[in-house]
């Protein structure tokens, strides 16, 4: 067995005393399912003083689908989204992410807020304490080179959320409350500008503050899916996916938004396939050429299974047949 | 046995069943005893090292620590084979693996036992390490064990029989190929577990073992303990495979930790520790040339292995042996050599893996097979028919065959599939893959030389009507406590309800040498068989005598005994029990096994032979995704000769494990190392055992060759049901998509790699000559 380093756990009932809580302790880390984080503290990456449980508050267990769009609470199980009779049809994209994280037990206990803020993984970072002394650490964990790429001044650690790429496509915005600034200070972002392509820092979140929910836009029109590429069937990671979503009017394609997951240390907006699409007819060989520069701005680093070229191969191969299958279902 | 089975060939419910299932089951870890300890083992963080000294002072001093260990507390060395005890209980002197055992602490908590750890201090001199196998062959300047003569070989063996030069002479068609099976580990589902309790100086150690006997016998020398004061249990197991099939680390260390803290002491591993004492696969290189006749029939082969054994010897040597012993079967081999050798490497050590030894030989035969015949435009199913080997035979190493059901499971597996109407002729993309096997029921010798029994029993039946089985044999899942009470039950006449089974206690259960080889339903199931016809001989005489009737008309049926006095008289089975009681006292029986004497007069002759043979052949459909390099398995149909099928739901559930590790293997699990020594996926989420969503339904056949000298018939149906199921899925790739994978396991990447070079016309590896 491993062992969970020593903590105390606080049980807030409301955001605001989860905010409280988490203001008050400066090395407190808030908790929503645990499946990622429990994980990681057994293997000796974190050691909060304090566990901030975020399921004993309300607000953040709000899901609701309507003609203005999509809110979905932070701690909103994987499963919830994913059986949603409306996201089912409105947002497949993100139905179909959330049913491809980890497996049908991990699914019912982890959040939509959890998925969100993932830690970034890597084979010489998600590895026993006893793992990682005997190398002698990483840039991201207590040593001083990266070992994927030690020429490299920076940790390229994998974001390999599920659901981030689909929500991204599907043109989320994510509210963040709390912080330094105070328990009531909010804003709310764009969710690719949530996330920072550095594989330590991860995202934008300040000490203190939290995700209290995702909004999408209407799905009027919308056509979105998501494909993932992994060894087995079942509770692998991504070793890459795709997230597509556009509309369809008069013919041509419209408002098209392309991400590429567990590419690189945040989502990867695949802009060049994104312009290929826009405004375009939906042809066979238009699939082939948008497909074809999906991983443009993508560079990943060996430090996952799979070579970083058949990653990448598999990127494109995933692109081409999701907007395949989606041009050739057509509206719902 | 004339008469009809009471209870063999219908389903009999598990023994333990209805505990596993419904968590009762009492696993290791799940026993406590007051005042218990948590023991905990520091390990190795270098591959290659010497140590220079262990400071252990300040673990001792940390409140909560009651007892701290390294190697000095019993630098005794031990192995699981006498020719390769080259392991101590914790380091002395050296380490040779990234997860090396160093020292062990005792105390009250988890939590303590880490700290405690880290506050061990050990100088290390750091050494050059090996990781390759043939930079193991030559490297004289590195040596993983003093002891090797040349480089870091272990051990060497080199065997020929017939007139190999004439068989390739005879030859119309030559091929020669080279394969690569990597390692794979078991990956059982509970991670070994030891508790150790001293009490009135002797030692009780509850274990997750296969095999308690050589464990009992290695505790006692380690310890410096006499036999009589050690005792070894094995709670309920958890899957074993052969990663519990020998003496470990944390077996000793919870009894050394016990007997110098006074207290009980448990050692649960991580799973991360249970990848680092693996024990598995060898990686083993491999070359096949072999000669055939026009029509396919094979004239000689010629093998060589190279294994990657990782820093111990385990059960290495017997691996070494089997590589090569087992490849003249199934086909009949008139003329046969080869060479094998191992080396050292700094790597956890390579052992015993279901299957073993076997397994990776039959990877690659099976696909060079295939590729002669598709060279020589012979169907790969013919081309096996054409050698199958038959019973009643010797092979020309000397091994003889009893039973053999080798053609019937060809042609059963084909037809299920229809392979003659749909072999070659799917679309592209999907194909059809035939590969055969074959397994030994048991080794023909123990691992220690002794001229005891292999397998004891002793049954008791009592006035309350009840059967008892004492016997040493480990049930690690496999069902074998099932299969003993289903012994004595259709030997007897009771039903196997009423048989209680007592197992794997050194102190109360006659020897069994363990569950490995293949050999418990075969070897402890005809001792069973021989003490339940003691019982029931008792019986039937003070039955026969109370009523004047002859032995030869009574029958016991279910719970009671039929008498064909007039009018016929039913006699409970207690109260047949009684009568034996009064004449004779306690109805015991006793019975034992040893295998007839089948080794050949050769040296290297004690690995290979068996008293018995099982057969297999496995087909598998595959889909093949050319753009992703994907390759599912959509259909695996095994077809086993397992001589009978005692408790066929039982013997199905065997098959059809053997059948997905062996699918595992072939397409998903990596146990490799990154480049400083650390394995590179120490957890099931990232050593990749399959899940139920990537295996198709495996589609059994059990074949019957009713073995001459098996309990009721029965042969094996553990491990060699693995044999046949990555060739087959290596051959139906090739069907699929055109391509030879000669080494496995098969990535995605490597499918796509095959793919591109033979769009690009390069030349493929291996190669054919007609003579
Ligand atoms: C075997 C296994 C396989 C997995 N496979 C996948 C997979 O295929 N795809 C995938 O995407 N994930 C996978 N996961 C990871 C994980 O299960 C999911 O990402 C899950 O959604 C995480 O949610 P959680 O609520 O459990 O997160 P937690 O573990 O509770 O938290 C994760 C992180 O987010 C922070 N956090 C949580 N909620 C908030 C919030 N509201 N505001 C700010 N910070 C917050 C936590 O402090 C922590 O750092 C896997 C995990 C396991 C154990
Ligand atoms: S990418 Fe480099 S720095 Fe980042 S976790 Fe991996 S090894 Fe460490």
């Amino acid at each position: 067995m491993m062992v969970l380093p020593d903590f105390q756990l606080v049980r807030p009932s409301s955001l605001s005393e989860a905010l409280s809580a988490l203001a008050e302790n400066p090395g407190a880390m808030p908790v929503a399912g645990g499946t990622d984080l429990l994980v990681s503290m057994k293997h000796g990456l974190f050691s909060p003083t304090h566990l901030v449980d975020l399921k004993g508050a309300p607000e953040l267990h709000h899901l609701g689908v309507g003609e203005e769009g999509a809110t979905i609470g932070a701690c909103v199980r994987l499963s919830r989204i994913k059986d949603h009779p409306l996201i089912r049809t409105r947002y497949r994209a993100l139905s179909q992410a959330a049913e491809a994280v980890a497996s049908p037990p991990l699914q019912n206990r982890g959040t939509l807020g959890g998925n969100v803020c993932l830690d970034t993984r890597c084979y010489y970072y998600n590895q026993s304490d006893f793992w990682r002394r005997s190398l002698g650490g990483c840039l991201k964990k207590d040593g001083p080179i990266c070992r994927a790429a030690p020429a490299a001044k920076r940790c390229f650690a994998n974001f390999s959320s599920d659901t981030v790429p689909a929500l991204i496509a599907l043109g989320a915005r994510v509210r963040l409350v709390g912080g330094p600034n105070g328990v009531k200070s909010e804003r709310t972002l764009p969710l690719e500008e949530f996330f920072v392509e550095d594989g330590i820092k991860r995202n934008v979140l300040l000490p203190g503050e939290l995700v209290a929910d995702l909004h999408l836009p209407p799905a009027e029109n919308l056509l979105s899916g998501y494909r993932k590429y992994r060894q087995r069937a079942s509770i692998d990671y991504p070793l890459v996916s795709v997230a597509v979503a556009f509309q369809v009017r008069e013919g041509r394609i419209r408002e098209a938004r392309v991400a590429v997951g567990a590419m690189a240390s945040s989502p990867v907006l695949a802009l060049e396939t994104m312009e290929v699409l826009e405004g375009a007819l939906p042809a066979p060989e238009l699939l082939a050429s948008a497909a074809e520069l999906v991983t443009k701005r993508t560079k990943p680093v060996g430090n996952q299974a799979g070579s970083p070229g058949h990653r990448r191969l598999m990127a494109r191969v995933m692109c081409r047949r999701l907007l395949k299958e989606l041009l050739e279902a057509g509206p719902l | 046995m004339s008469r009809e089975f009471q209870w063999i060939g219908k389903p009999t419910v598990r023994y333990d069943g209805v505990a596993r299932v419904t968590g009762q089951a009492q696993y290791t870890d799940d026993l406590r005893l007051p005042g218990m300890l948590v023991g905990k083992i520091l390990r190795s963080p270098h591959a290659h090292a010497r140590i220079r000294s262990i400071d252990t002072s300040k673990a001792e001093a940390l409140p909560g620590v009651k007892a701290v260990a390294t190697g000095q507390d019993a630098p005794v060395a031990y192995g699981i084979l006498p020719v390769s005890e080259d392991e101590y209980a914790l380091a002395v002197g050296k380490v040779r693996f990234v997860g090396d055992e160093v020292a062990a602490v005792a105390a009250v908590d988890e939590a303590t036992a880490l700290r405690a750890l880290s506050l061990i201090v050990v100088d290390y001199e750091v050494l050059p390490a090996i990781f390759d196998p043939y930079e193991a062959m030559v490297r004289e300047d590195v040596k993983i064990h003093e002891e090797t003569r040349v480089a870091n070989i272990e051990r060497k063996a080199s065997l020929s029989f017939g007139d190999v030069e004439a068989g390739f002479g005879e030859a119309d068609y030559i091929r020669e190929d080279s394969f690569f099976k990597g390692a794979a580990t078991h990956a059982p589902i509970e991670p070994h577990s030891s508790l150790a309790h001293f009490q009135d100086g002797k030692l009780t150690l509850w274990t997750a073992t296969q095999v308690p006997h050589y464990l009992h016998r290695y505790l006692s020398k380690v310890l410096e303990l006499p036999q009589d004061r050690v005792r070894v249990i094995k709670p309920a197991l958890g899957g074993g495979f052969g990663g519990k099939g020998e003496p470990l680390p944390l077996e000793f260390a919870a009894s050394i930790l016990a007997r110098k803290s006074g207290r009980p002491v448990k050692i649960t591993y991580t799973r991360e520790e249970v990848f680092l004492t693996h024990r598995g696969r060898h990686p083993m290189h491999m070359k096949f040339k072999t000669g055939v006749k026009k029509d396919g029939r094979i004239t000689a082969l010629h093998f060589e292995s190279l294994l990657d054994g990782g820093s111990y010897g385990s059960y290495g040597v017997v691996t070494l042996y089997y590589s090569g012993q087992l490849l003249t079967g199934p086909y009949v081999i008139p003329a046969y050599s080869f060479d094998a050798v191992r080396v050292h490497t700094n790597k956890p050590p390579c052992g015993a893996q279901r299957g073993h030894g076997g397994v990776q030989p039959r990877y690659g035969f099976e696909v060079h097979l295939d590729r002669i015949a598709t060279d020589l435009g012979i169907d790969p199913l013919e081309i096996r028919l054409k050698n199958a080997m038959e019973s009643g035979t010797r092979t020309v190493n000397e091994l003889r065959i009893t039973s053999c059901g080798f053609r019937e499971c060809l042609e059963r597996s084909a037809r299920k599939v229809s392979w003659e109407e749909r072999r070659g002729k799917l679309p592209k993309g999907r194909g059809l893959g035939i590969a055969g096997g074959f397994y030994i029921c048991g080794a023909g010798l123990p691992i220690y030389f002794n001229p005891l029994h292999h397998s004891n029993a002793r049954i008791e039946a009592d006035r309350s009507g009840r059967v008892t089985v004492f016997c040493g044999a480990s049930d690690i899942g496999q069902g074998s406590d099932t299969m003993l009470a289903l012994v004595a039950a259709e030997t007897i006449g009771v039903s196997p309800e009423s048989v209680k089974v007592v197992s794997a206690d050194t102190d109360t259960t006659p020897v069994d040498l363990g569950s490995y080889s293949s050999r418990v339903t075969f070897m402890a199931g005809n001792a069973c068989h021989a003490a339940a016809l003691e019982v029931r001989n008792r019986l039937l005489a003070a039955v026969a005598e109370e009523h004047g009737v002859s032995v030869e008309d009574l029958e016991i049926r279910g719970q009671a005994v039929e008498v064909p006095t007039s009018p016929p008289k039913i006699l409970s089975f207690a109260e047949a029990v009684m009568l034996a009681e009064v004449r004779g006292g306690p109805v015991c029986g006793s019975g034992g096994y040893t295998p007839p004497i089948l080794a050949g007069k050769y040296r290297g002759a004690g690995v290979g032979p068996s008293p018995a043979y099982s057969f297999g052949a496995h087909v598998a459909e595959v889909e093949v995704d050319t753009e992703t390099g994907e390759v599912r398995v959509l259909r695996l149909v095994a077809a086993h000769d397992l001589g009978r099928a005692l408790n066929p739901p039982a013997a199905e559930g065997q098959v059809e494990g053997a059948a997905v590790m062996g699918l595992g293997e072939t397409l998903y699990e990596r146990n490799e190392f990154v480049k400083t020594g650390q394995h590179e996926s120490p957890s099931l989420l990232e050593y990749k055992v399959p899940t139920a969503l990537d295996v198709p339904d495996i589609e059994p056949i059990l074949v019957e060759s009713l073995d001459p000298e098996g309990p009721f018939g029965a042969k094996e149906c553990g491990e060699g049901s693995l044999h046949p199921s990555i060739p087959a899925i290596v051959n139906a790739i090739y069907d699929a998509v055109g391509i030879w994978l000669h080494e496995a396991p098969i990535s995605p990447e490597a499918v796509l790699k095959a793919l591109a070079a033979k769009k690009a016309g390069s030349r493929e590896q291996g190669a054919g000559s007609r003579t």
